[in-house]
């Protein structure tokens, strides 16, 4: 039984909701892991914490699926092809009341393009309720221009239905007709 | 004696300045794909590679203090570029893929450089001096982000879980600071396996909203007239498209006045403020009985209206709404599942961009038809064929996404998309199950 194709990944700016939507959905509290660290074969002296949030959601009664946050600011958010190895997508949530969503968009498209490409992005805009400006269509035109092709949906990380509808889209784009068994 | 020259043998790479968060994604890549190619050590001594975070504070400076001196080929990561000699620069974010490029360049580095016993030596030199630097130093802290206050805004009214309710709340409205106006969700519950809901209607209430929003006709034959599953235009949809358009083209707020209802087109802020509620049978009739004869004339808000409607959003717990659910749910119940003239149900077309469904007046089978005509150029009747679906829902959906101008119409555009379809296969199982959990609650 394989893991690595079971999991979401979950990135975008600092502050963008990514720890909320992982809690809204996750059947476990979730974790900062320090788990990676009893992965890796040699242990540091110092803690070695990758400060990612993970979270999970049980299917059945041994079947998982595994929900990552990527850690920290951009610039100590790096090798994140480590992190997307075998997953089944990419849930990027960009805090719309930040100085230059579209560049934030533009970072974390780039950044991930080539996960993007084999799988598949959804885009989630956060904090939509305070920050009416941009709006879904901006965010739409902004893709257009970067030629990806991603449900952009207003999201509040802290609504499990928000959340959910996210990672249905991107099920159901990776899968168009799939049962609902 | 630590074995040197061999090509085949890992690089020893030390860490210098590398917060915790990267060491530990950079241990994670060590120990795995990486294996082959570096080994990680722990002092630059021992090391005859340096890998340095050029984005932490301090090592810019340590690079001209000590690192240099060190003679050892370094790999630098930094979102900027950094040309220095003996230097390869790694742009952040980084890939696997180029950290085992990275090695090969060091490994010619080191191939034509001198040779690695007399960095060896070298380095040797300089240990003592180094070491004492390295530990005043270290440890390094972790950077930590910071919410800055300025960042974290104006407190907003957040939905509390007892008073999130059917209604949209009362908002200040406000032009100069439109940007803050909070909107109160309905709270969504499943009904219907393949969908979730919003509201929290019975079900059958539920059904008989599917049922305004999408009529409840049987699907037709392919080759019935299309007079019979087209219908004209409502004066109510045409009317709101038009306010739209024109407050769109004018970045100004538009009132359009009918006599039943007074509905504010808000561009800056993606609004629509409407004195009747869309989820109520008012709504409905006013949809049905509005005619060109008394109502449907629209203008830009004069500042008396900008006041007028100010004090409508505050005084009256009725509806703001997201510009294109208004829309969107105005499009649904104008039509009752029927097609508006323009639109053929045999025409291949498709999806250009999702409606925002967490928004949008939803109903059985959304998704699925939304994700299909992403994926590819169809007619409507395939779609429905396809998903085994009612086609009411599908063309309520192309005529609702249609009036949003989502849909694609131009048939070389299909065929670019059609060119582009993933190949990798889905675990359609997994996702099956994945999407029961998720629709399921
Ligand atoms: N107002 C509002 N707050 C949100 C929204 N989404 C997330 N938040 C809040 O934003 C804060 C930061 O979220 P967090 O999950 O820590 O962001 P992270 O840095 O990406 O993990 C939390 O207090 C959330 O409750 C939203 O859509 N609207
Ligand atoms: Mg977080």
């Amino acid at each position: 039984m394989s893991t690595a194709n079971k999991k979401i990944i979950f990135t975008g700016p600092v502050g963008s909701g990514k720890t909320t939507a992982i809690r809204s959905i996750s059947d476990i509290e979730i974790v900062t892991t320090d788990e990676q660290a009893s992965d890796m074969t040699r242990a540091r002296k110092e803690s070695t914490t990758v400060a990612m949030d993970y979270g999970m959601i049980k299917l059945g009664d041994t079947e998982r699926v595994h929900l990552y946050g990527t850690p920290g600011q951009e610039r100590f958010s790096f090798m994140w092809d480590i992190l997307t190895e075998g997953g089944i997508g990419l849930v990027l949530l960009i805090d719309n009341s930040r100085k230059d969503p579209q560049q934030d968009l533009k970072f974390y498209t780039h950044a991930f393009r080539d996960f993007i490409e084999a799988q598949q992005l959804v885009v989630g805009v956060t904090r939509m309720d305070t920050h009416r400006v941009p709006n879904v269509q901006d965010y739409r035109d902004w893709l257009d221009q970067l030629k990806i092709t991603a449900p952009v949906f207003e999201v509040d990380a802290r609504k499990r239905e928000d959340v959910s509808m996210l990672m249905q889209a991107m099920l159901m784009s990776l899968a168009p007709g799939a049962e609902i068994l | 004696m630590i074995d040197q020259s061999q090509q085949n043998s890992a690089l020893r790479v030390c860490l210098e300045d590398v917060g915790t968060h990267n060491r530990a994604v950079l241990d994670f890549f060590f120990a795995k794909l990486g294996q082959h190619t570096f080994r990680c050590v722990d002092s630059q001594v021992e090391a005859n590679v340096l890998i340095i975070d050029y984005d932490f504070p301090p090592a810019r400076q340590r690079y001209e203090s000590e690192y240099q001196e060190w003679q050892k080929p370094a790999i630098i990561l930094s979102i900027s570029e950094v040309s220095l000699d003996n230097v390869i620069w790694l742009p952040k974010p980084l890939t696997s893929r180029s950290l085992l490029d990275a090695a090969a360049s060091v490994r010619a580095l080191l191939k034509v450089d001198v040779s690695d016993e007399a960095i060896e030596k070298l380095s040797n030199q300089k240990i003592a001096k180094n070491i004492e630097s390295f530990v005043a130093e270290k440890p390094v802290s972790l950077q930590r982000p910071v919410i800055k206050k300025a960042e974290v805004l104006v407190s907003v009214p957040l939905v509390n879980k007892a008073e999130v309710v059917e209604e949209t709340k009362a908002v200040d409205y406000d032009t100069q600071s439109v940007k803050q106006s909070p909107v109160n969700l309905p709270v969504e519950k499943n009904v219907e396996p393949s969908m979730p809901v919003k509201t929290s209607l019975t079900d059958q209430q539920q059904a008989q909203r599917w049922v305004e929003l999408c009529g409840d006709l049987p699907d037709f034959d392919v080759s019935a007239n299309l007079v019979s599953m087209q219908a004209e235009e409502s004066f109510f949809i045409s009317s709101v498209k038009d306010a739209v358009r024109l407050a769109r083209q004018c970045q100004q707020g538009v009132l359009l006045n009918f006599p039943q209802a007074k509905i504010f087109v808000l561009p800056e802020i993606h609004r629509i403020f409407c004195t009747v509620s869309i989820d109520g049978p008012d709504f409905i009739a006013l949809i049905r009985d509005c005619n060109s004869g008394d109502g449907g004339k629209m203008h830009i808000l004069s500042t008396p209206e900008i006041h007028e409607l100010n004090e409508l959003i505050s005084n009256q717990s009725t509806s703001l709404y997201d510009l294109e659910s208004f829309v969107w749910t105005s499009a649904l119940l104008s039509a009752h599942g029927l097609l508006p003239r323009d639109l053929d149900p045999n025409k291949v077309v498709g999806l250009k961009h999702w409606p925002s469904m967490t928004r949008v007046a939803l109903f059985p089978h959304i998704m699925p038809i939304a994700a299909q005509w992403a994926a590819q150029g169809m007619n409507a009747f395939d779609v429905a064929k396809t998903l085994n679906v009612p086609q009411r829902y599908v063309f309520s959906f192309y005529n609702a996404a249609n009036t949003l101008g989502l849909i694609e119409m131009d048939p070389e555009k299909l065929i670019k998309k059609q060119s582009t379809t993933r190949k990798a296969e889905a675990p359609r199982g997994l996702f099956s199950r994945l999407l029961k959990r998720l629709v399921g609650g």
